[in-house]
């Protein structure tokens, strides 16, 4: 594993140090645009993340198994710490840019219904801790899982769908800049890299924590 | 055009980046010192 964070933290360091200093500035936006490259496979990771517990919880509603019960907790996770980034990156840079740090464009209100279940299943799983009502909460837990990555290609496709006020340049037939491109696909693999050494971690504190809880 | 001076909005979004991901790796640090805890009892 110890390779795998070398590479990913080598992965990560390029990667900024080739979006923040290789790439000019964007004359309309200044800095604030370079939030982009952050921003954007942060979303795709959060993507990751719900998926991952999206198939942890349909595993372990068919076989009940405590590994895919794990991996869905450990997806969720790693679901909200991207989301966070998110959320937070984001009306920073709308600030500037749209003069609002928030508006209820459809893509950003999807993104947030998705962060509410997403800390709804937190909860819930924290809520129903106990040994007896652990089955309660994986159940609960699933069904909110399912929720929230049927939510996935709305918020992907609500810039298409409504019309918001969410920029799509994945999208536009222009495109991005080669620089900008390059840029972006060299964040995307160092954040995914990142959500599976951290998704990794929080899998193996879910199972010691699931095996400490039979020991108990 | 004139660029906008925008570096205090990108200066508060990369930091809050680096503080949540500080964050993760503190909570996974505790999480693994209480579960240690438990298996050397």
């Amino acid at each position: 594993m110890i390779w795998f964070w070398a590479a990913c933290v080598i992965v990560n360091l390029g990667g900024f140090a080739y979006v923040l200093l290789g790439i000019p500035f964007e004359a309309s936006q200044g800095a604030v645009q370079k939030i982009f490259f952050f921003h954007v496979p942060a979303a795709f990771c959060m993507y990751a993340g719900l998926f991952a517990a999206a198939v942890g919880s349909v595993v372990y509603l068919i076989k009940k198994s405590s590994v895919a019960d794990c991996v869905a907790r450990a997806g969720m996770k790693t679901a909200f710490v991207f989301g966070l980034i998110v959320l937070t990156s984001g009306p920073l840079w709308a600030k500037p840019i749209w003069g609002v740090y928030w508006t209820w464009d459809p893509r950003l209100t999807t993104t947030f219904v998705v962060f509410l279940l997403i800390l709804g299943y937190l909860f819930a799983r924290n809520i129903f801790d106990d040994r007896q009502a652990q089955a309660r909460g994986a159940l609960v837990g699933a069904i909110l899982a399912l929720l929230a990555v049927a939510h996935v290609p709305i918020i992907h496709l609500s810039v298409k769908l409504w019309r918001g006020v969410h920029p799509s340049v994945l999208r536009n037939p222009e495109g991005l800049p080669p620089t900008y491109s390059l840029g972006l696909q060299i964040m995307i693999l160092a954040f995914f890299l990142l959500a599976f050494g951290l998704g990794y971690l929080f899998y193996q504190t879910e199972k010691g924590e699931e095996a400490s809880h039979g020991n108990a | 055009m004139e660029m906008p001076d925008t570096y205090l909005e990108f200066s508060i979004a990369f930091l809050s980046f680096l503080a949540i991901l500080l964050g993760t790796f503190v909570y996974l640090y505790f999480r693994v010192k209480r579960l240690e805890k438990f298996y050397r009892r």
